[in-house]
């Protein structure tokens, strides 16, 4: 029987043009707040869609945003395109765990696990590769301090353009700290 | 001599400090992260979460392996059951349900300092080899794998067909998706934008006994839950079953799941299709025409 790697995304092999245009394509996002809800699996969390219009074809794509509203520091923007993939195209993780990047024959031990915060990307080969940006590594920080800074950059990155004056609008929590999400918070173990 | 063998204890030394690198620390309020070396066939590593309660040290996955488990739509106490039992029995893992975030966490717990290596080791071998099982069993069952995931898709492409086929100026017609429709795995969902009514269809595989049981369950999962908290106004639900394989035709646990299905799909007023009569659509209308 044949076994095949668990994360290669066959989509993506077999349409690589397209894939690459989806982020070199300028793009906008056609409205000027983003209102983010409560999300149904994580009530700390805010999350919200927006359209994101393709200049030169039609290609329709959309901006998904979650925000934790009590531990600041863990968030993630992620482009879709419905109609290309069911998976983000690309997407940037503030928090979570290292990803293991595939093995390259100039690639040090060291330099294949890339913790967050990282970007996502597939290769040619539809493997999900993890990067951070010169910018990302200089700045992290003031990255993780500030959503909208964040967000600026996951633009530029993704060659998304907003329009002036462009927000989230959601509600802040009393208890909000510029942490990253404790998982065993509030859990007992006998 | 050759050079391999003359530098043997600073290659050794050079290797181990690449090794060493592997390992990551993060401060989560109350709670410290250890990223370890040892990535699981996602390409994520795994860490382990380290707290002190009153009646310990603890080490834990921090739930992380429910939370695998569920985006790969796996029962851990059935599908990877006899691995899963044996892993938490091999490094004596300790589990709990938390009912507040409905998860399952892995842990062990100590008094002693000293022992913390240990539970990191244990905690983190257990958590890949486990997470590693519930990958392969997604992948090595090829052909029941293939055949779910390949229906799912061909229903997903036929739906997009058929809405770019009858959607007019007149009356139009958009996937839609929302993240409760997408947590719940719905295969499509289809907004007619004149009426506001959305559709909302689950495929269902009918290739062998576990997918089966497997789609049936997750299924009804889905609409119950849509049910209770509803995120669209009076969506309309379809099942589109894929024909049934023919060794489970005269099987009779598939019987009991179809006869389960039925009291169901009326309870929740699901309309069933099959794949061909979606593609003998000659308009929108029968999808939404159920009251």
């Amino acid at each position: 029987m044949k076994r095949k790697n668990v994360e290669i995304n066959q989509t993506v092999v077999d349409n690589f043009e397209r894939y690459r245009k989806i982020k070199l394509t300028p793009k906008t996002i056609s409205s000027q707040c983003l209102p983010l809800a409560v999300a149904v699996t994580h009530p700390d969390c805010r999350d919200g869609d927006a359209s994101v219009h393709f200049a030169e074809d039609s290609e329709k794509g959309r901006l998904n945003v979650s925000l934790n509203v009590e531990r600041t520091k863990s968030f993630r923007f992620r482009l879709f395109c419905d109609d290309f993939m069911r998976r983000p195209c690309y997407r940037f993780e503030s928090d979570g765990g290292s990803h293991e990047n595939p093995p390259s024959p100039d690639c040090p031990l060291s330099k294949r696990s890339i913790p967050t915060p990282h970007f996502h990307r597939y290769d040619e080969e539809g493997r999900n590769v993890a990067y951070r940006t010169t910018d990302l590594e200089r700045n992290e920080s003031a990255y993780l301090a500030d959503w909208d800074k964040a967000f600026a950059m996951f633009c530029a990155e993704e060659n998304i353009v907003s329009q002036e004056g462009f927000h989230f609008r959601h509600d802040r929590s009393l208890f909000e700290k510029t942490e990253f999400c404790d998982p065993l918070e509030g859990v007992s173990f006998p | 001599m050759n050079e391999i063998i003359s530098n043997a204890h600073s290659i050794f030394a050079d290797v181990q400090c690449d090794f060493t690198s592997l390992w990551k620390m993060k401060m989560r309020g109350e709670t410290v992260e250890f990223i370890t070396p040892y990535a699981m066939l996602s390409g994520e590593y795994v860490s382990v979460f380290i707290t002190l309660r009153e009646n310990g040290i603890v080490v834990s996955d921090g739930g992380r392996l429910h939370e695998i488990a569920e985006e790969q739509m796996i029962d851990i106490e059935t599908r990877a059951r006899v691995h899963y039992a044996d892993m938490l029995d091999k490094y004596d893992v300790l589990e709990t349900f938390q009912d507040r975030n409905k998860r399952r966490f892995h842990y062990k717990i100590t008094n002693k300092m000293e022992m913390i290596s240990a539970c990191v080791y244990d905690l983190a071998r257990f958590q890949e080899s486990v997470a590693n099982a519930i990958y392969l069993d997604t992948l090595f069952d090829e052909e029941e794998s293939i055949s779910s995931r390949y229906f799912k898709t061909r229903v997903k492409d036929l739906l997009f067909e058929k809405i770019r086929q009858f959607s007019t100026p007149d009356n139009r017609f958009e996937p839609y998706a929302d993240e409760t429709i997408r947590h719940y795995h719905f295969t499509t969902g289809i907004c007619e934008l004149k009426t506001q009514r959305v559709w909302l269809g689950m495929s269902i595989s009918r290739s062998n006994l576990a997918t089966y049981q497997q789609a049936v369950k997750s299924a009804e999962f889905g609409f119950r839950h849509l049910l209770k908290r509803p995120t669209v106004q009076n969506p309309i639900f379809a099942a589109i079953l894929s024909p049934i394989s023919e060794g489970l035709k005269n099987n009779p646990t598939a019987k009991l799941f179809q006869a389960d299905m039925d009291e169901w799909k009326n309870e929740l007023a699901v309309s069933s299709y099959s794949y061909d009569q979606i593609a003998s659509l000659q308009s929108m209308q029968p999808l939404f025409a159920v009251a």
